[in-house]
């Protein structure tokens, strides 16, 4: 049945729009100051390349409480575990790494959420980990994986805060330490970070690893390594949540994804 | 919904007569002794020794949003941010004089009074604290029990108690009796016995009793435990709770969710609880509240009341290993019929929160219900955020539903 997901994310707003072919229109926006006129936003454009108006509406993410539409508010977690299992119907555990947070998700044989953990208190292990390094390594965020994979020497850096992981790079670089190898140990340290986490819920294969970060290849290259197996990596990892929002709404409430 | 207790407005007025009784004792000449959650208190009620408890103090604070202020008084005089909230906030109270008995501190202690059987931190803390008033101190020290306590960990503990009756009677000149401790023996066991009355009464659906007033209710079992208040008002809560049960009231208007709470309340957020309780998710039982229910002194006892001391307060839910903490979730588990578990992992209460994940795994291996480890702290509100929170008790609520559509649909 038709559905519209939207993502209120902490950095973008993603909305999907699906029927019975599958996704008929999808929308990407950044988030900015105000998560519910990015949702507001996100719902008109989907609505206006599909039709879609009066479509049922599942709202996820850290957003999800205050919309300017009628929807049902579903989190992250069980959003994740319906578009990953729409994608990867073998996936057991699923790694996603937001902008601001990473969650582990363990799934049961019928794709049920099964257990999941999520990172508490602290921003290492996220895109805005990653976000904050570029900006002292001077790049694009988008940049940091090519520039990684230029790394000749294995550096480390130690810091879990943000805070101090951002001098920890500032004094690397002063004592002439090349970009490339403080960003190749920048996904190393990210990846560890998660994998600890993943711990908790218990790494079953398959593996698929969702989110903004799963963009990276740096990071999950060295997740990849961690793990001792080959990802599932959607195409557009960005969109799993909104997709399996998306699914959830077609189905209607009381029906488990 | 049914809503909070009628007992709690005499809860209320108890708390605030304990208080006042502490602030008149010094007039009425009766010594006050700070002590720990888990001291044997009833060889201080015997004595006469009124019983001041840091640990709640710290709770009430917390509950009234003054701890952060009081950690931070602690913090700006050295102490580590990592150090216990509870021994934070007395100690920012004992150094400000501010606290949350009408603006109050603690009134100050005669002596002291700290046992090992909850924790390492109290000992340190309670050396902190004869060393502000410079008050003889007395510890009494609890050797971990692994697997069985053995005889010579109960003649270790004996003899202490011994050294301790020595102690308080030297600091107070009273004499103990062999009387007056029995005396206080039977007064703590019907306390325990009405106290277990009420927490099997929570296995009746809907939950008779929410966690805010289990939490609540929980001040007469730890600081009046061996008086005859503690009793009378046990038996006023005990019919209330029963007739609860005899009209099929719940706490929890359409109980939807039966869960158990594991570690120390979050104090300063009790809007999580009401979060809880407005989902449909009742708590029908707590290991915090659950422990002071384990002390068993029966009439055999009463011949040898310290080794029964001994024996009792050596097997405290803190003092016991992981084996036998699970046999204990397990049986409460099963015997409250919850489909759910949610772990507190405390980060001030490091020997309530270690191995709460080995827990939460057995626990779904074994019975297959699931757990949700949420990250806070008993009275920092600092290291607590509401909104995360709310994210991950939603997400498991979630996982609780499609379990139970998932059943429904393997068995229609």
């Amino acid at each position: 049945m038709q559905g519209i997901g939207i993502d209120v994310g902490s950095l973008t707003t993603k909305a999907v729009a699906r029927g019975e072919a599958g996704v008929l229109a999808q929308v990407l926006l950044p988030t900015g100051s105000l998560p519910r006129r990015a949702a507001g936003e996100a719902y008109r454009q989907v609505v206006a390349r599909t039709d879609g108006t009066g479509w049922p509406v599942v709202v996820t993410g850290y957003g999800r409480l205050d919309v300017p539409f009628p929807a049902r508010r579903v989190t992250e977690i069980t959003c994740h575990a319906a578009g990953i299992r729409l994608l990867f119907p073998a996936a057991r555990t699923i790694v996603d790494v937001g902008g601001q947070d990473s969650k582990v998700i363990g799934l049961d044989g019928e794709g049920r959420v099964r257990d999941f953990a999520m990172n508490d208190r602290c921003a290492a292990g996220t895109g805005r980990f990653l976000e904050v390094m570029a900006g002292a390594l001077g790049v694009e965020v988008g940049r940091l994986a090519s520039l990684a994979n230029a790394s000749g020497r294995e550096i480390t850096i130690s810091n879990l805060c943000t805070v101090f992981a951002e001098s920890e790079v500032i004094s690397h670089l002063a004592q002439g330490v090349s970009r490339e190898d403080i960003a190749a140990a920048l996904h190393r340290a990210v990846a560890r970070r998660v994998h600890g986490l993943a711990g908790r819920v218990g790494l079953e294969p398959e593996v698929a690893f969702t989110g903004g970060v799963a963009l990276n290849q740096g990071v999950t290259g060295e997740f990849a390594r961690l793990v001792g197996r080959p990802l599932l990596l959607p195409k557009e990892p960005q969109f799993t949540g909104a997709l399996g929002a998306a699914l959830l709404a077609g189905r209607g409430p009381g029906e488990s994804p | 919904m049914t809503g909070r207790l009628k007992t709690d407005g005499r809860l209320k007025a108890m708390l605030v007569a304990h208080y006042r009784d502490a602030f008149l004792a010094r007039r009425r000449r009766r010594p006050v002794a700070w002590v720990t959650s888990g001291a044997p208190v009833e060889l201080l009620h015997a004595l006469g020794i009124l019983p001041v408890y840091p640990e709640n103090f710290a709770a009430v604070a917390a509950s009234r949003h003054l701890a952060v202020e009081l950690c931070e008084a602690a913090e700006a005089a050295g102490y580590s941010p990592d150090l216990c909230s509870y021994a934070r906030t007395s100690i920012g109270s004992m150094l400000t004089g501010q606290g949350p008995l009408k603006g109050k501190a603690l009134p100050e202690p005669d002596l002291l009074f700290a046992a090992s059987n909850i924790c390492g931190v109290v000992v340190k803390w309670w050396e902190v604290v004869a060393r502000h008033y410079r008050v003889p101190l007395f510890i009494l020290d609890f050797p971990f029990v692994s697997e069985r306590l053995t005889a010579h960990q109960v003649d270790y503990v004996r003899r202490q108690l011994e050294e301790a009756i020595a102690f308080l009677q030297a600091q107070t000149g009273r004499q103990l009796t062999r009387g007056a401790l029995a005396a206080r023996l039977r007064l703590s066991a019907e306390a325990v016995a009405l106290w277990n009355q009420v927490q099997l009464c929570r296995r009746a659906a809907p939950c008779p009793v929410g966690a805010l007033d289990a939490f609540t209710n929980l001040f007469p079992m730890v600081t009046l435990r061996g008086t005859r208040a503690c009793v009378d008002y046990l038996r006023r809560l005990c019919r209330e709770v029963e007739g609860r049960v005899a009209r099929g009231e719940g706490a929890v208007q359409g109980e939807r969710y039966r869960l158990i709470w594991d570690n120390i309340a979050i104090w300063h957020a009790f809007g999580l609880i009401r979060y809880l309780h407005s989902r449909g998710a009742s708590f029908v039982g707590e290991t915090y509240t659950w422990a002071w229910g384990e002390y068993e002194f029966g009439p055999e006892d009463l011949h040898d009341p310290l080794g029964s001391l001994a024996t009792q307060y050596s097997q405290v839910i803190l003092n016991i290993d992981l084996g036998r903490r699970l046999e204990r979730l397990l049986h409460m588990v099963k015997g409250q019929r919850a489909d759910g578990v949610l772990f507190h992992s405390c980060r001030s209460c490091k020997t309530y929160s270690l191995g709460q994940l080995p827990l939460a795994r057995e626990i779904g291996n074994r019975l297959a219900v699931p757990s949700l480890l949420l990250e806070a702290d008993m009275a920092d509100a600092r290291a607590y955020s509401e909104g995360q929170a709310r994210t991950r008790v939603d997400a498991f609520l979630e996982v609780l539903d499609s379990r139970r559509n998932g059943s429904c649909r393997a068995s229609g």
